[in-house]
């Protein structure tokens, strides 16, 4: 009886062939030439056993009533089965009503909020001060402008950062709901009360650089806040068309002064493109801050002349520049100190000529 | 059952007609009492009845309603161990005034005695009741699956968790334990015994 006489094939042919054993002929068709006679009679028990177990052990019948109570109780539960239904849905509507409604819902907030914003505004919006006396004549200028009318908020956002303190302060005092003190605080308005004007705009709007002056966009004269001929100059120039090449100006100002003047230098370059005289004077003006931090003095010099020679008023700007700039660069005399103290060392070193 | 589901009791009944007589030679033969094995197809309705809302339709409802009767099955073979067995031949507790009472032997129906004392049945299927009676446990619900429901081991596979080879070689080891049981009884005296169960 044991499985000793047969192979693992042999074994498993007899539990493959015990799929239909009981058919007519499945032993014949199991059966290949030359399988050992012990699996032929193995199969033949099997068959002799599964039928007279089948006669040992017939099938009975339930005795009737048995089920009364359950097909009772599945008509009660079928009769409330449709109300439960219709308010079952099936994974994908619970899908569908979990997921996509809110998605779609997004979605369309999201290109609601797309097409309302204008890139550029978007642009603007999105540009951090890099420090806060950079950020402030933009920031105030901007704030300033926010508080005209909506319609008008686009355009004079983009003119605000083109005009000079006084421009922007000539345009901002009336748009300035905020600030409608600086007009009326400073009484008649002349060239220099203007230029104060101008100051105290920007001062009211949002705290600002002192008058070491600024980095931020506005053409020259906040720089110049500090010095006042300079806004007197300006005082009565008319605010320009905006033109989109400020905001391009204002990346590469804030690039350079976080040192990346490859960037700088690609937005300048764009710059130049404009035709206000006035944006090709700051690009020029910043590439050559940028030589001047890389150690180019000339080119930083030839760059400067070129802003110059377009705008006569963007010198303050490169001034005041450079006099940030400067903290760094006195640091060179501190060479000469430290002449100094080499020439002490030089003193106290026996082997000094 | 998807009909059922939706409301249709019509639907449930066409299962409980095609499957009742199945489930309940497959309790009957596992648990050894006609009146226990009524209980748990009712129970076994009633589970799906109750659980027709989960019954997912990838699943066939041989193998789904035939696992709940195996679990059932097996609750019911634990609860057996621990449970008292009187003697069979032990006299029944006087009750005042009625003398001396049978003893539980005489009192149960025949098809609920032990094979051993199935006097009057044939005495090939004594033999084999009592021989699956024998078998353990993985290898009689094979055994009984296959031949009370007539599924597939594929399906049985399914029901009880395993595969189907695992399944077809259990199938084997009861077949060859039966052999074994009935090795007295060569195929010809089976055939033999068979005609005496047919003429009576």
């Amino acid at each position: 009886m044991a499985d000793l006489d047969l192979g693992p094939a042999e074994l498993d042919l007899l539990e493959d062939a015990l799929e239909d054993l009981e058919l007519p002929g499945a032993i014949d068709r199991w059966l290949e030439d030359g399988t050992s006679p012990a699996v032929r009679e193995r199969l033949e028990d099997y068959r002799s056993l599964l039928v007279a177990s089948r006669e040992a052990l017939p099938l009975e019948d339930v005795r009737a009533g048995v089920l009364d109570d359950v097909i009772a109780e599945a008509n009660r539960v079928a009769a409330v089965a449709p109300v439960a239904a219709a308010s079952q849905d099936s994974w994908w509507s619970r899908v569908r009503r979990s997921f996509m409604m809110p998605a779609l819902a997004l979605a369309g907030t999201a290109a609601l909020v797309l097409w309302v914003f204008d890139p550029e505004d978007r642009a603007k919006l999105a540009e951090p001060p890099l420090t806060p006396t950079a950020s402030a004549p933009t920031v105030a200028a901007d704030e300033a402008v926010d508080d005209q009318a909506p319609e008008e908020g686009e355009r004079a956002r983009e003119l605000e950062p083109l005009d000079p303190p006084e421009q922007s302060s000539a345009q901002a005092t009336p748009a300035a709901a905020p600030a409608p003190d600086a007009p009326t605080d400073e009484g008649a308005i002349d060239g220099a009360s203007e230029a104060k004007l101008a100051e105290d705009a920007d001062k009211d709007a949002k705290p600002k650089a002192t008058g070491m002056g600024s980095l931020g966009d506005v053409p020259g004269g906040v720089m110049g806040g500090s010095k006042t001929a300079e806004p007197h100059k300006q005082a009565g120039s008319s605010a320009g068309p905006a033109s989109g090449r400020w905001d391009i100006v204002a990346r590469a100002d804030r690039a350079r002064q976080s040192g990346d003047c490859v960037a700088a230098r690609q937005e300048y370059s764009l710059a130049l493109e404009d035709d206000d005289p006035r944006v090709r004077a700051r690009a020029f003006a910043g590439l050559g801050l940028c030589d001047t931090q890389e150690g180019n003095d000339p080119g930083a010099e030839a760059n400067f002349e070129r802003a110059r020679e377009l705008d006569g008023e963007v010198g303050g700007f490169i001034d005041s520049q450079q006099q940030r700039a400067r903290p760094s660069k006195k640091r060179k005399p501190k060479a000469s100190k430290s002449k100094k103290s080499v020439m002490l060392d030089d003193m106290n070193d026996p082997f000094s000529p | 059952m998807d009909e059922f589901r939706l409301g249709d009791s019509d639907a449930f009944e066409v299962l409980v007609t095609r499957h009742s007589r199945g489930l309940y030679n497959f309790l009957l033969r596992s648990v050894h009492a006609p009146a226990r094995a009524e209980e748990l197809l009712q129970e076994v309705l009633l589970r799906v009845i109750r659980s027709k809302d989960r019954y997912r339709r990838s699943a066939r409802f041989t193998t789904w309603v035939y696992t709940i009767a195996r679990n059932l099955c097996v609750d019911e073979s634990r609860r057996a161990r621990f449970r008292d067995h009187e003697s069979l031949d032990a006299p029944l507790r006087r009750r005042a005034g009625h003398g001396n009472a049978p003893s539980l032997l005489a009192t149960i129906p025949s098809d609920d005695l032990p094979l051993e004392l199935m006097a009057q049945s044939p005495r090939l299927r004594a033999r084999i009741n009592g021989a699956v009676l024998r078998l353990p446990a993985d290898q009689r619900e094979v055994f009984l699956m296959r031949l009370m429901a007539g599924m597939s081991f594929r399906e049985i596979g399914e029901t009880v968790g395993a595969p189907e080879n695992t399944v077809k070689s259990r199938m084997r080891y009861a077949l060859d334990k039966l052999r074994e049981e009935l090795a007295d009884l060569r195929p010809v005296a089976i055939g033999d015994a068979m005609e005496e169960a047919a003429h009576g």
